[in-house]
């Protein structure tokens, strides 16, 4: 429940007669709410596409789309009822390796997620939503050459008399510590918006990013944490940065991270790329993830640390039989308790297709998948999909299931199939805990 | 995918409030871990109790009473109160449970814009009520563990209408002795509402300890609450009371539910008030001797800890509170954690019988095989 964002909505039945009204609001709308032309452009040509797409698929039924500014993008969102339309054209896997013609079938949605930034599909019992995105232009802060952890020491100033720890007070600020992230830190361990500090400045505005920065008695910039909230009941952080040496910023950030989320919604509080060894500060060790960086031949481990935030009485999950002693090991090692349901196969009808969104990271060479839509298709779809991303050049490719979901978890068998590793449990990482698969390369 | 206008229905401050999720009830807690008992301490409660003439009175209890609506302001029990403090039962208003009399007293005096000013880390109900009554809390950091008087002078302003004292304080156990809150009184001079909570003020046996009710006819701005759900074990019946000037008692009435206190928690609050038995003596010296274990193995351990007074103890580990409690709950013994009340990786211990406590210092230890 959150205070609505600036929108329009039309009501319209899926019917390419109202082509030009969507076309119009979609342009219109990305205009105003402040995409240059060009992106506009693309906006408006997705939500063309979408609407013919549509209007082959389910023709004449209601449709309602909007068109919604946020903080770092605008998004044109269609929402229908239909627990039949094969959405399979917007996975990525479908743009990689679709034939260079028109008119096959889904074509038309398949152009629509390529000329976009981003997409989801949400299906609640026959209520669909798909949400095509565009990112507002943001200038990008040319990184430094990328150091080594070790390197650093040396190049740090000293922190001068006491630090204290607050919001930044400025924007200024946040372009300060972006680029002090990158200069002091490997570029795997800087979250991908440091390089476009104005993106930073427009998400800590929408809360969609909160910042904490330390600084000494002297006004220097001593050191970042930064954090996003990617579901209800987790908190995501990078960090804790320091770019001084002395005055214990990295005790004082982690406590007042820890002081200021233990407020909200969330459970869990973890990070990926931790910027530094955490277990002095009450962290626990999650995982251990093997990493290629663009920059380096060997991969590096990547540690992986978490607190919870409220007492953890357990709950029930949902896994696949093949999973069952990864969580089981995870659970006991963690000390949480758990009811591990194993979820069967009952002959319910499902899609045929399955889909999935992604979430690329092209410096990282990483990419998150994430499913959206069950399928019948689940297995060959993981494998096309590795197969496009390899082809791409992605190196640490991921998979995220979220255990609240019988569907989901069943698909931890065919992600092991498809040489997926369990690497990491995150307790409250989604509605429930979260399991991230790792794809490893199969030994000759 | 609601289609509830719930933006428009709900006002921000509901919006913005992170609502509170008790624990699950024991029996469901038990079967998931599989455990055989549940030694209770993170409610501190009193697992001494009830005193003996509240269980005579409760065996007494007839079912024909149940279908009787209770008494809509608890007469009887005002009555008893009354006759045990020397004051006029009118000085009385009984709630259900001292939580309900916050909430009597923020709705009695404040309104939008108004503030009230407590202590960050203390009971976190004040804080809470005000906030999703649309009403500030000014939380003013506690100095050394204990509430600061001058700076919570200095936060009071035209639109303080409450101040909120928790003494002792919960959960650092530290109180303001006599002069300190005569200070206090003295200089808010009577323009503002002080709630002095005295719910864990059985438990301190201290001469320099301030019995508030007896300071009612110096401060007729003073209001003081006290519950039966600490020291007289009452807790499952829900029953707290505040006393104060008539005056002041009848604003709060205003704004109080009548018939909120069910018939056997009147009664079985009556029988505590009226029981002569030595049951608050042997709480006392049941929590003297878990202070001193608790003491002894914290400081054997080289943790930071905060002991003073009421039934319970705190202390800071290398470890997330979180994940102590987890461990701790697998040996059957559920403590509260304190990262939620701005103490991030302290837990809080109640203090009850000797062999639980045993119990307890053999888990902690065994949670930190290298402290």
């Amino acid at each position: 429940m959150t205070t609505p964002s600036p929108h329009i909505t039309l009501s319209l039945p899926a019917d390419m007669a109202w082509a030009r009204l969507a076309q119009s609001a979609a342009e219109n709308g990305a205009g105003v709410f402040g995409l240059p032309k060009d992106k506009a452009l693309r906006l408006t040509m997705g939500a063309e596409e979408l609407l013919l797409y549509l209007s082959e698929t389910l023709p004449g039924k209601p449709l309602s789309m909007t068109v919604r500014a946020g903080s770092t993008a605008v998004a044109t969102e269609f929402e229908f009822e239909s627990s039949e339309t094969d959405l399979s054209a917007m996975n990525i896997a479908a743009a990689a390796s679709a034939p260079d013609t028109d008119g096959l079938p889904g074509m038309s949605l398949l152009l629509a997620s390529g000329m976009t930034d981003g997409f989801s599909v949400e299906r609640v019992g026959r209520k669909t939503r798909i949400t095509l995105i565009v990112d507002r232009d943001y200038t990008v802060v040319e990184a430094p050459a990328p150091r080594q952890p070790g390197d650093l020491a040396a190049t740090r100033p000293d922190t001068k008399g006491p630090v204290s720890v607050a919001p930044p007070s400025e924007s200024s600020m946040i372009l300060e510590g972006c680029v002090a992230m990158q200069t002091f830190y490997p570029q795997h361990l800087v979250p991908i918006w440091a390089k476009t500090p104005g993106k930073a400045v427009d998400m800590l505005a929408a809360a969609e990013l909160e910042i904490l920065t330390a600084v000494d008695a002297s006004g220097a910039l001593c050191g970042m944490i930064c954090w996003e909230k990617p579901s209800q009941e987790s908190i995501q952080f990078y960090g804790p940065y320091c770019f001084t040496e002395g005055g214990d910023i990295l005790r004082l950030l982690t406590e007042a991270l820890v002081a200021t989320t233990a407020h909200t919604s969330a459970k869990m509080l973890f990070s990926n790329i931790a910027a530094e060894n955490l277990a002095a500060y009450g962290f626990e060790p999650l995982a251990q993830l093997t990493y290629h960086t663009p920059d380096q031949p060997a991969p590096c481990v990547l540690p992986v640390w978490g607190r919870q935030l409220r007492e953890d009485f357990g709950v029930s999950v949902w896994a696949h039989p093949n999973l069952v002693p990864f969580l089981e090991e995870q659970y006991e090692a963690h000390v949480l308790m758990r009811s591990i349901k194993t979820t069967s196969e009952l002959g319910e009808r499902i899609t045929d297709r399955s889909v999935f969104a992604a979430k690329l990271s092209r410096d990282l060479s990483e990419a998150v998948l994430k499913p959206m839509l069950n399928g019948l298709d689940n297995e060959q779809n993981i494998q096309r999909h590795v197969e496009a991303l390899r082809t791409e050049g992605f190196r640490n490719i991921f998979v995220t299931i979220d255990l609240s979901s019988g569907w989901q978890a069943a698909m931890a068998g065919a992600l092991m199939d498809a040489c997926f590793t369990p690497a990491l449990l995150l307790p409250h990482g989604g509605q429930s805990d979260v399991v991230m698969f790792q794809y490893v390369e199969p030994t000759a | 995918m609601s289609n509830l206008p719930l933006d428009r229905l709900v006002p921000a401050h509901i919006r913005l409030f992170e609502p509170y999720y008790p624990s699950m009830p024991d029996r469901e807690l038990m079967a998931l871990y599989g455990l055989e008992y549940l030694h209770r301490l993170h409610n501190n409660e009193n697992a001494l109790g009830p005193p003996p003439l509240v269980r005579t009175r409760l065996e007494q209890f007839h079912a024909g009473a149940i279908p009787v609506y209770p008494n809509g302001d608890s007469r009887e029990l005002r009555q008893a109160l009354a006759e045990k403090f020397g004051k006029s039962s009118e000085q009385f208003l009984v709630g259900n449970g001292s939580c309900e009399l916050i909430s009597s007293v923020v709705k009695a005096f404040c309104e939008e814009g108004d503030n009230i000013v407590t202590a960050d880390r203390t009971f976190a109900v004040y804080e809470w009520t005000a906030s999703f009554s649309g009403i500030e809390a000014r939380l003013i950091p506690l100095n050394e563990f204990a509430f600061d008087p001058d700076a919570m002078l200095n936060a009071i302003d035209s639109r303080t209408k409450v101040v909120f004292l928790c003494n002792p304080n919960n959960p650092t156990g530290t109180y303001w002795d006599k002069a300190t809150m005569c200070r206090f009184l003295d200089a808010i001079g009577g323009e503002v509402i002080v709630v002095a909570d005295e719910a864990y003020g059985e438990y301190v046996d201290r001469e320099d300890y301030p019995d508030c009710i007896e300071m009612l006819e110096r401060y007729p701005n003073l209001i003081v609450f006290r519950t039966f759900s600490k020291m007289y074990a009452l807790a499952a019946l829900r029953v707290g009371y505040l006393c104060a000037s008539e005056e002041l008692v009848d604003i709060v009435r205003r704004a109080h539910v009548a018939y909120s206190v069910n018939t056997l928690g009147q009664l079985a609050a009556a029988a505590a008030v009226q029981d002569d038995s030595s049951f608050v003596a042997d709480t006392r010296t049941m929590v003297a001797n878990g202070r001193h274990m608790l003491r002894t193995l914290f400081t054997d351990m080289g943790f930071e800890h905060s002991i003073n007074e009421g039934n319970y103890a705190m202390v800071k580990t290398p470890m997330s509170d979180t994940l102590l409690h987890r461990k701790l709950l697998c040996k059957g013994i559920m403590v509260r954690t304190m990262t939620g009340f701005r103490f991030p990786n302290w837990i809080r211990i109640s203090i009850v019988q000797e062999p639980v406590m045993e119990e307890f210092c053999a888990a902690f230890r065994a949670a930190f095989p290298n402290p």
